[in-house]
């Protein structure tokens, strides 16, 4: 944590240090991508919150991303994160807390335009590194500027590796995960936003799918010239395999989901 | 039809008719947008246009997302293109060309014109 904090206090001076040199990409959903990238030299800071709650036993979740994302090429832009998650679970009549930390670098690439193309197309992926788990994510960026709306769709793939204790030997796991979301967003104003975003999130295991949920829920964002900020309520809607409560899945997913990101630009 | 199946097709649909509608937000100049320049700026043609278009994308796609044209009034637009004009190195020449296209653009309806370009 020590270190999540020292990196937010140097984001702060180098924000206050230089003043607001371009303007940057604001996001308009907190879950979905499009395919909008910081321009050449722009720089931005981006805090990330989630919320998640609503086991079947008791269990809530913070994961706290700090990201710096700039540009490195024109349509080419990239981030680095520092994450930070903490969770408390209910073990049998006790609970049990537990906090772990990684490091990923993300990468995105607009091929197509969505304001100057017919759509717009990108490409992103992203490695993170912890302590005990790797992982390898890669998306299909789509989305479409309609004048006052803008659609975004996203096929997201994720391998991870992990590693456990099985009979006093540390061995590695793999899962796989797969994502299809979705999101659409009306502009109010140019600064304004309200829309929805929806996933379905699947973990596949040995080649079957073992878990899969849809999640949907409404989002809004606002921007201005230096800061932009993007909320999402997203409750787990229906599951597709597993049905623990109605027809969710509270074992493997949670009830409820918000995301926060606030951005400033440096 | 079970849920999971309703959603695959809406999915495909939604997927099928964003990838159809091939119209950008950032207009392509058609003979109706040079008719309706041409009655506030006699000299203005498809090409003039195309031009301007070219040059929003050029010098100002390079600091920022770039807006449809819609998002600003005419004179909004007047006010941030000028704003912006010295830091996007833009001359007072290609500040007209690029406001020609943005004012045009917003002015004619994408509908009318498509569907008379197509005439």
């Amino acid at each position: 944590m020590n270190t999540l904090l020292r990196f937010a206090f140097f984001a702060c001076c180098v924000a206050l240090a230089f003043p607001m040199l371009l303007r940057a990409g604001e996001r308009r959903f907190t879950y979905v991508y499009d395919t909008e990238v910081q321009p050449v030299g722009a720089r931005e800071i981006e805090v990330w919150n989630t919320y998640r709650t609503g086991r079947t036993d008791f269990y809530r979740r913070i994961d706290n991303r700090l990201e710096l994302e700039f540009g490195v090429t024109q349509g080419l832009a990239s981030s680095i994160y520092l994450n930070n998650t903490v969770r408390t679970a209910q073990v049998g009549n006790n609970l049990v807390s537990s906090q772990s930390m990684s490091i990923s670098s993300e990468w995105k690439y607009q091929i197509l335009n969505p304001v100057v193309d017919p759509i717009g197309f990108g490409l992103y992926g992203e490695i993170t590194l912890g302590t005990s788990e790797t992982e390898l994510e890669g998306k299909l960026l789509l989305d479409k500027r309609f004048d006052k709306l803008l659609v975004a769709v996203n096929a997201v793939y994720e391998q991870e590796w992990e590693s456990e204790i099985e009979d006093g030997k540390v061995e590695s796991e793999s899962e796989t995960k797969t994502e299809l979301n979705a999101g659409i967003a009306y502009f109010i104003t140019n600064n304004f936003t309200v829309g929805a975003e929806a996933r379905i999130h699947s973990v596949i295991e040995d080649g079957k799918t073992e878990h899969s949920a849809l999640f949907a829920g409404p989002a809004i964002s606002y921007s201005t010239e230096g800061w932009w900020a993007t909320l999402t309520l997203m409750p787990q809607l229906a599951s597709f395999k597993e049905k623990t409560d109605g027809s969710l899945d509270l074992k493997e997913y949670e009830k409820m989901q918000a995301r926060l990101i606030f951005a400033f630009h440096i | 039809m079970t849920l999971r199946q309703l959603l695959a097709v809406t999915g495909i649909l939604g997927c099928m008719y964003i990838l159809v509608s091939c119209a950008t937000a950032l207009p392509i100049p058609t003979r109706v947008h040079a008719e309706w320049a041409a009655q506030r700026w006699p000299e203005t043609d498809t090409t003039a246009l195309q031009h301007g278009r070219d040059l929003y994308i050029r010098k100002c796609s390079g600091c920022h997302n770039l807006y449809t044209p819609t998002s600003y009034t005419e004179q909004e637009w007047v006010k941030e293109v000028a704003a912006m004009q010295k830091k996007a190195k833009i001359t007072d020449e290609q500040r007209e060309i690029i406001l020609r296209y943005l004012i045009t653009a917003a002015a004619v309806p994408p509908e009318q014109a498509q569907l008379q370009a197509a005439h």
